[in-house]
């Protein structure tokens, strides 16, 4: 099989080949070490997909124990350059998902990125090179993770919760750090294990796509009903996290005034989840569904059987949250070095006006987070609330438009990437025998070329506006994580409804909960 | 030349938009009854994930206390 490669003539494909031994080659060289998910023997059951997907989801959420070597309750003592984007990426302060989702996420996308855009010279029709491409992707995870909380630790970020340390007397406490370290790194890797459980076919969706949407309908529910009882900071008052609870707790006080003061406390406070960004969440969740079912249904028909009509329906949300995704996956990462670059450069004693060119944080009274005031990063920063986005115009212009670019760019790239192009889908087409109605065989990638770029883009445009419209009203996040959670549900929901189908109802969780 | 640069690089956003209403106009939208059908099933499993999900991170809270 491997002929493909060799056969390719020219200076500029001989270049890429060359790339692709060497970089395959040094892939090759980790393989043996490397633990891997082998591929299952047999088909697996949807009984026993089930339970890998329930199973995998658990101890996922499992990841959100506190790192060993913290204080207790490090979460609010940690002080967070990241508040504003780590509810997407499923980074949990304090715990051992630290670095939530985040290197996987950008592994895969550096890795798709550079095949599609040919850096690479990848035939991923062929197993072994799948196997070396899947390799390289863990393989790029785990270096990153390295590299974060390499990056993390050095900046200090633990700094004022490792258990037992003073900043201002003691030495660097190195085995803390080299502990520290051991634990994110390690779950973080593990977390790449678990993905690709899901990614070997043992279990519904994407992994990635999955986890998110565990994480996102997990925060939904808990912003709602949580029911721990949390200090607020800089005050000697403690509320319930939940929105929802919070308010039901207030109605135990009959004074009027109080109660008053409790239901606007509901839909206005800053520190914990409130009302309003509860009913922002519903909105979206209401609108993402909207817009999925929005399609173009092409009148097809069966070239072997007679009178087999039927329609092929293309989708606004082409490329689904994706995009969304993506355009997020590189603010963060410029976030999170530039953080690392403000950090190593202050330690060197760089003029601080030097520095303020790329990012100024400053830490405001009411919460412990790094807030951005000036500098590169902060004009591609969200704000806080829909005041901070009015008061300074300029950085919400330059953000929305970054983010409107970055996302279209992707999505307009990603539908040949994917293998889902125009060109992909009419080789589909002629392989299953399928023609478009009224159309001769030979313009079918011609009209589906007219149809599909253009849906992906406006699909990945009016969802990045969706989600920029959360994120200048404040959402901090939230608003994004549930697009890519809800739309990727619609993923998984579709690939169970069709393995359910296709078992034919012949299932043990069926009979059991048939009743139901 | 300039203008030229200029008129190329409004071209593609506003032929953008255009193609990109024409295509929403003719979109096929879904009617109330399948919006609602489709509403409670990713509601009912949404929930359904979250509650578990919650759940389980409610088993953290005894946990952590015999941690730290």
């Amino acid at each position: 099989m491997f002929p493909f490669c060799s056969m390719t003539i020219g200076t500029s494909r001989q270049f890429g080949f060359f790339i692709l031994v060497r970089l395959l080659d040094l892939v090759k060289f980790f393989l043996p070490i490397l633990p891997e998910v082998e591929f299952p023997y047999e088909r697996i059951s949807f009984d026993e997909r089930v339970v890998f997907t329930v199973a995998s989801g658990i101890i996922f959420l499992f990841g959100q124990l506190p790192i060993y070597g913290l204080v207790a309750n490090a979460q609010f003592k940690i002080i967070d350059p990241l508040y504003n984007f780590r509810t997407i990426f499923a980074m949990e302060k304090g715990t051992l998902l630290e670095l939530g989702l985040l290197p996987a996420i950008t592994a895969g996308f550096i890795w798709q990125l550079a095949v599609g855009l040919k850096f690479l010279n990848v035939n991923l029709n062929l197993a072994k090179d799948r196997e070396l491409f899947q390799t390289g992707q863990k393989l790029t995870s785990f270096f990153l993770s390295v590299v974060y909380t390499a990056g993390l630790i050095y900046s200090g970020y633990f700094d004022n919760v490792i258990n037992g340390y003073d900043v201002l007397s003691d030495s660097l406490p190195l085995g803390w750090y080299a502990f520290i370290f051991v634990q994110i790194v390690g779950w973080s890797f593990f977390t790449t294990l678990l993905i690709e459980v899901f990614d070997k076919g043992y279990a519904f969706g994407s992994g990635i796509l999955c986890f998110l949407t565990l994480q996102t309908a997990t925060n939904v529910i808990k912003d709602l009903v949580g029911l721990e009882i949390f200090p607020l900071i800089n005050s000697n008052k403690s509320e319930t996290y939940g929105a929802l609870s919070n308010l039901l707790k207030s109605f135990t006080s009959f004074d009027l005034t109080v109660l008053k003061q409790n239901i606007i406390n509901a839909f206005t406070r800053s520190q914990l989840p409130n009302l309003t960004q509860f009913y922002i969440s519903i909105l979206s969740i209401l609108v993402v569904i909207f817009l999925q079912n929005f399609r173009i249904e092409i009148p097809i028909r069966s070239t072997k059987v007679r009178a087999a009509n039927n329609v092929y329906p293309i989708r606004l949300l082409y490329t689904g949250a994706l995009p969304v995704l993506f355009t997020y996956t590189v603010i963060i990462n410029i976030q999170i070095f530039g953080y690392f670059l403000v950090s190593i450069l202050t330690k060197y004693n760089v003029s601080p006006s030097l520095v303020a060119l790329i990012g100024k944080y400053n830490v405001p009274s009411f919460a412990n987070n790094y807030q951005l005031t000036t500098g590169v990063l902060f004009y591609i920063s969200n704000s806080s609330s829909i005041i901070a986005s009015l008061l300074s115009p300029i950085k919400s212009v330059v953000y929305v438009a970054f983010s409107i670019v970055l996302s279209t760019w992707f999505s307009q790239k990603w539908c040949y990437i994917s293998g889902s192009g125009p060109k992909d889908t009419s080789k589909l087409f002629k392989d299953q025998g399928i023609s478009i109605a009224g159309k001769r065989d030979i313009s079918i990638t011609k009209e589906l070329s007219r149809v599909i770029p253009v849906a992906a883009v406006s699909g990945a445009f009016s969802l990045i506006a969706l989600a920029l419209a959360g994120e200048i009203l404040g959402g901090l996040g939230k608003g994004v994580s549930i697009i890519v959670g809800v739309s990727s549900a619609f993923g998984i929901l579709e690939e169970f409804l069709l393995e359910y189908q296709q078992t034919g109802g012949n299932s043990q969780f069926s009979s059991a909960f048939g009743g139901l | 030349m300039a203008a030229e640069g200029l008129e190329k690089f409004t071209e593609v956003p506003v032929e953008f938009f255009k193609d990109g209403t024409a295509f929403v106009k003719k979109c096929q939208k879904p009617d109330l009854k399948e919006y609602f059908k489709i509403i409670r099933a990713v509601g009912v499993g949404f929930i359904m994930m979250g509650v578990v999900g919650y759940a389980v991170k409610l088993v953290h809270i005894p946990i952590r206390y015999l941690i730290v």
